[in-house]
């Protein structure tokens, strides 16, 4: 088991490394997250995908693209609202880390290059990296925040948000195939 | 202690009729909340729960003139709609709500929020 957790760590790194999602080495490799470490990071990665489908609800012009960025907002926003009502009914407070912190420096990046993109290059952009960062928070939600997380209702709601991360991904690659058209 | 005997079997007559009566109106009341119409016209109430991304069943078996009641018992809002002809389309279904719709043919159905993986059927019984 502690085999399988260091190379899923390890793949995560490894994702880290692409560029795609850049989740803290220092938090993936050796220590385990507190659950309100978890709560931070789990409130940061909701918080980037609803700022990416802020700026696609700006500068799309294609409709199909428009209404997922707008599920995007709408869900993600609900996930982050289910977070903070848990943190405040168990009186804890979400704590800043490295995982988190790295996960904003990376959608700084990320944001930059989706604002200088238009048209049709921004839609394929926008929703290439949606794949992508559906991929990689799956694969992080699933392997170090769930066994991570130590506080049952914690550990709950990250279990119940993976099938909504898995709709959004498959929706995702739906979009892809059809602006490959 | 004659008087007492005569008020326990008083008591006993009354009390028998009246659990004969709640014997027999039980089955009704029990049936009345999952079926609706006259004796020659039933039909039934189904409800299709939406939870954890998904429609459960995902495929329902009904009669035309059912009523379907989908339940969001999810995190986040949903929809209802028939994929051809708009038999029905649905509010956003916030967490917590119901929305209901009478049968009129089969369906088959999805949640416009979530169309790649939120999808189910309504089949009629006689097709």
């Amino acid at each position: 088991m502690k085999i399988f957790k260091m190379l899923t760590k390890s793949a995560i790194c490894l994702v880290v490394s692409t560029g795609i999602l850049s989740f803290s080495a220092n938090a993936q490799k050796s220590q385990k997250l507190t659950d309100p470490e978890i709560a931070s990071v789990a409130v940061t990665a909701n918080q980037i995908d609803i700022d990416y489908a802020k700026i696609a609800i700006k500068k799309s012009k294609n409709q199909q693209v428009i209404d997922f960025a707008k599920t995007m907002e709408k869900d993600h926003g609900a996930v982050i609202n289910q977070a903070v009502a848990l943190v405040t009914k168990l009186g804890v407070t979400p704590k800043d880390n490295a995982t988190s912190q790295s996960l904003n420096a990376q959608a700084v990046k990320e944001r930059k290059a989706l604002n200088s993109k238009s048209g049709k290059a921004f839609d394929k952009a926008y929703v290439d990296n949606e794949v992508a960062y559906h991929t990689a928070v799956i694969n992080a939600v699933e392997n170090v925040l769930i066994p991570d997380a130590t506080n049952k209702e914690l550990h709950d709601l990250l279990v119940s948000a993976v099938p909504l991360f898995k709709a959004h991904l498959e929706h995702a690659k739906m979009l892809q195939k059809s602006l490959e058209k | 202690m004659k008087n007492s005997v005569a008020v326990l079997g008083i008591r006993v007559c009354l009390l028998f009729p009246i659990l004969f009566l709640f014997s027999c109106s039980s089955p009704n009341k029990k049936s009345a909340a999952n079926q609706t119409g006259t004796k020659e016209n039933i039909h039934k109430v189904d409800t299709v729960t939406i939870n954890m991304m998904k429609f459960n069943p995902e495929i329902l078996k009904v009669d035309k003139g059912d009523t379907v009641i989908w339940l969001n018992k999810g995190m986040v809002a949903h929809t209802v709609k028939s994929y051809r002809d708009n038999k029905f389309y649905s509010d956003t279904l916030a967490p917590g709500k119901t929305w209901t719709w009478v049968v009129t043919d089969s369906a088959a159905y999805y949640c416009t929020l979530h169309p790649a993986t939120m999808m189910a059927k309504l089949l009629l019984n006689n097709k």
